[in-house]
């Protein structure tokens, strides 16, 4: 008798006590599953206001869920960007999906889930970061552990993100305050620009930089031209010509002299100028392809008022980059490449980089 | 896979449960342990399932050893067997644990340079390489006659016990899996389990995984650590190698008992211990009890004299120590141990005039010193942390180490309610304090696991609740993207 009473019990114990387990899963998930913060199920709810702050987590949905039919991406060489300004000189509707410190192939991955959510992309504007190009064509960051539950669409392992509870407490209760405090969604001319966070012109660009022994000048190895080539076409080119229907704005960020002073003095100066030679030579080729490149604007390199370090520059470069995509200006053809390089080569070259360095 | 994973919740377990008490329900017993020796491969092979390949490997070229010794006649046969089935175990561990440290070794006394070689440790085979060795001298002792193959393989492999012990016995697990009793439901059993599993998953996730930030922290900054924080980081580690490997097994025999099956106890609140050789009688019982009957024992023990009686005692903690890693460290620190055991014994005496307090707190602080030797990367960095430690040279404490203890939802409801935020707004570090105290409480004060009296209360429900859904929502974080350069 004491023993099945006890059965009893313990069975009653172990019905409630599941029971309650379950249900708070249910609870707790379902929080995060209806307030969505990184836009994992649903685009941004009409009654809540959302703050965007983090690429790796809401890039992806942004692409999923936001009306758009342009896209603005690369590195932080693009955070900057204003899609209200590239919306109006473009007449299109923008989303930007930057992603900090990201390889080529990171870039890629995105824009080919772009693509599988949006079948309508008008414009894609990128850039093609000088620093990442010489590398590995699979190059992911390899510091972080990437949030790989959100870009599939295998719906066990969301379970990563409705019972987590950093990103219940830190992320969707602090939707809910950040919509009680008055806030609105983060736009896209908002979205990680980090205008703020620094100072520029040439004392800071100087003081976060500084010069190693100085190397002889090399040319590009057969391993680095195999890199180049690897990494190009598959990072961009075969998305290029999966979508003609696309006009891809591509674009070398204009990095400031000083970056190039850094180059000269490892003698990779000419090896990265060649690089670019090859990517240009490729991208030239595809009719839905334009490609600029604003580093011969010498007024604009050397001054390093406009810069934080040797390659960030400030949002009102990004605006104009914008006007001379637009334009046309600075955009490189069959015709024109070769000049380019040279006039780049010899610039760069001749430029007298201890004149930076003078106090 | 690990007990605290969504993956091993919410889909492996319930599976594994849900199988074996069906095919147990139909009288389908044999086939019941066949379906959990392949949940427990699956179990094992989850991460790289080449691993599988070693570990049947190892499964069945000890079975049969142990079947040639248990059939063969002669002596020498029989003693061959087992003496090639202890080396290719030892030789098995050796390659894939030591074989880079040999090497690396090697190449600093002779000057030479061995190419290291890319070698990926199996996880968990220090344990069932053991337990296996274990396995065929009983067989040698003709202590194992009659285990199927089937027996034998879910014996070693059964996945509670596989990655992290505690080391099982052959005479302490078949025979249970043997009672028809035991293959059906019984909810005492259950419940109890649910119970302790909980408790064993609050304790590695949420307890020690928020020392293990400290630990982290602490040992990345060795140089610029202030003396208090060497402290501080030192007791975390104190903290975190307890409650992680005890909770891990913790949820082991929790696991266990919903299996109806009951694994050792391999912790008896060690931290509570008054002597060395004491913190080892409670400290990974298994493993002490290990080298206790297959080395220690056969070495002579104690019966051949003063002096071989310490050398054995050397010899214990030597192996103690090299099982534990590849690495200077661990050597020296198996050592270490086992010179204060010996001291311990010798000087027995006069350490038991010493008062109960004196001898605890002599006993902590040389445990927590020489855990700082088992986690540094090198002996150098040991021994530079314990001087950090001892030189008082400054008490203060980088934000970074305290933030460690912010857990998110510390902060979320102390905002929500005020009430809470009382105390961590008039203590700085409040959360550190509250962890390093906390758990000295828990380690000095609380019942261990297989001292818990289990009533299916309110109480007891509530706390298996709390415990699993707080630990389940903390498998997952956020992984912080610093800015870097581009």
């Amino acid at each position: 008798m004491e023993i099945n009473n006890r059965h009893k019990k313990d069975n009653i114990w172990i019905t409630v006590t599941l029971a309650f387990i379950l249900i708070s899963f249910c609870l707790l998930g379902s929080i995060t599953i209806y307030i969505d913060p990184f836009f994992h199920y649903h685009a941004p709810l009409a009654n809540y206001e959302y703050p965007i702050t983090n690429e790796r987590y809401q890039n992806n949905g942004i692409t999923r869920h936001f009306e758009y039919d342009s896209i603005i991406t690369g590195t932080s060489m693009t955070e900057n960007f204003k899609t209200s300004e590239a919306d109006k000189l473009f007449n299109a509707t923008f989303i930007k999906i930057p992603y900090s410190g990201g390889g080529y192939k990171e870039i890629d991955d995105s824009l080919e889930l772009a693509y599988k959510y949006n079948k309508n992309i008008k414009y894609v504007i990128r850039a093609l970061d000088y620093s990442r190009l010489i590398k590995d064509k699979d190059l992911y960051r390899t510091d972080v552990e990437y949030p790989t539950y959100l870009y599939n669409d295998n719906p066990f392992d969301d379970v990563n993100y409705f019972l987590n509870k950093t990103i219940l407490f830190d992320r969707t209760m602090k939707v809910i305050k950040y919509t009680k405090d008055g806030n609105k969604t983060t736009t896209f001319d908002e979205y990680v620009n980090w205008m703020s966070e620094y100072e520029f012109g040439k004392k800071s660009v100087l003081a976060s930089y500084s010069l190693e022994d100085p190397q002889p000048p090399r040319e590009l190895t057969d391993e680095e031209r195999r890199m180049v080539s690897e990494n190009i076409q598959q990072n961009v080119t075969e998305l290029i010509s999966a979508h003609p229907e696309t006009t891809f704005y591509l674009f070398f960020p204009p990095y400031s002299i000083c970056y190039w002073d850094m180059a000269k003095n490892d003698g990779t100066l000419d090896s990265q100028i060649d690089a670019e030679q090859m990517v240009i030579e490729e991208l030239v080729k595809y009719p839905n392809v334009k490609l600029y490149s604003f580093c011969n604007n010498a007024e604009l390199v050397c001054n390093l008022e406009h810069y934080r370090d040797p390659a960030h520059y400030d949002e009102w470069v990004n605006s104009q980059i914008l006007q001379w995509l637009q334009n046309d200006e600075y955009l490189l053809t069959k015709e024109n490449y070769t000049d380019y390089i040279q006039t780049k080569r010899e610039f760069y070259n001749n430029y007298d980089y201890s004149s930076l360095h003078d106090k | 896979m690990l007990f605290n994973s969504y993956i091993f919740i919410f889909l492996f377990f319930p599976l594994a449960l849900a199988g074996y008490y069906i095919f147990n329900h139909f009288h389908l017993y044999r086939a019941a342990g066949i379906y959990l020796t392949g949940m427990s491969l699956w179990f094992y092979g989850y991460f790289n399932p080449s691993y599988l390949l070693i570990i049947c490997g190892s499964i069945a070229v000890n079975y049969l050893i142990s079947q040639i010794m248990i059939r063969a006649e002669q002596e020498y046969l029989r003693k061959f067997s087992l003496i090639l089935g202890i080396c290719g175990n030892v030789a098995v561990i050796f390659y894939f644990k030591y074989f880079n440290f040999f090497l690396e070794n090697v190449n600093s006394v002779f000057g030479k340079s061995f190419e290291l070689r890319n070698i990926v440790l199996p996880l968990g085979i220090s344990f069932f390489t053991f337990q296996q060795i274990s396995y065929l001298v009983d067989s040698y002792r003709g202590e194992t006659k009659g285990y199927s193959f089937d027996e034998y393989a879910l014996f070693v492999s059964f996945f509670p016990q596989l990655i992290a012990g505690p080391i099982v016995l052959h005479n302490e697990m078949i025979p249970q899996f043997r009672q028809p009793e035991k293959r059906r439901f019984i909810p005492e059993n259950f419940s109890k389990g649910m119970y302790i599993f909980s408790l064993g998953l609050f304790k590695k996730v949420i307890i020690a995984d928020t020392f293990g930030k400290a630990v982290s922290y602490g040992f990345g900054t060795i140089d610029t650590l202030s003396s208090m924080e060497a402290l501080i980081t030192s007791l975390s580690y104190t903290f975190q190698l307890y409650f992680d490997f005890s909770g891990y097994c913790d949820m082991a025999i929790g696991i266990g008992h919903m299996f109806n099956i009951e694994l050792p106890q391999n912790f008896n609140s060690p931290y509570k211990s008054a002597s060395i050789t004491e913190f080892w009688d409670r400290w990974h019982m298994s493993l002490t009890r290990f080298l206790k009957t297959y080395i220690y024992i056969p070495l002579g023990g104690n019966r051949k004299g003063k002096i071989r009686t310490y050398i054995n005692i050397m010899v214990v903690y030597l192996v103690s120590g090299i099982w534990h890693g590849a690495n200077w460290t661990f050597i020296l620190w198996g050592v270490l141990h086992g010179f204060l055991s010996c001291l311990n014994r010798l000087f027995h005496k006069s350490w038991e005039k010493l008062g109960n307090i004196t001898q605890w707190a002599l006993t902590f602080l040389t445990v927590n010193i020489l855990w700082i030797f088992f986690r540094a990367d090198n002996i150098h960095s040991a021994v530079a942390f314990t001087k950090q430690m001892f030189t008082m040279s400054s008490f203060k404490i980088h934000k970074d180490l305290y933030k460690c203890f912010d857990l998110t939802e510390f902060k979320f409801f102390e905002k929500q309610i005020p009430f809470l935020n009382y105390l961590p707004e008039k203590i700085t570090g409040f959360h550190l304090w509250l962890f390093i105290f906390g758990a000295f409480f828990i380690v000095l004060n609380f019942h261990n696991s297989r001292e818990i009296e289990f009533q299916p209360n309110i109480r007891t429900s509530l706390t298996t609740i709390l415990f699993t859904v707080w630990s389940v929502m903390s498998f997952a974080g956020i992984s912080t993207f610093l800015y870097f350069n581009f």
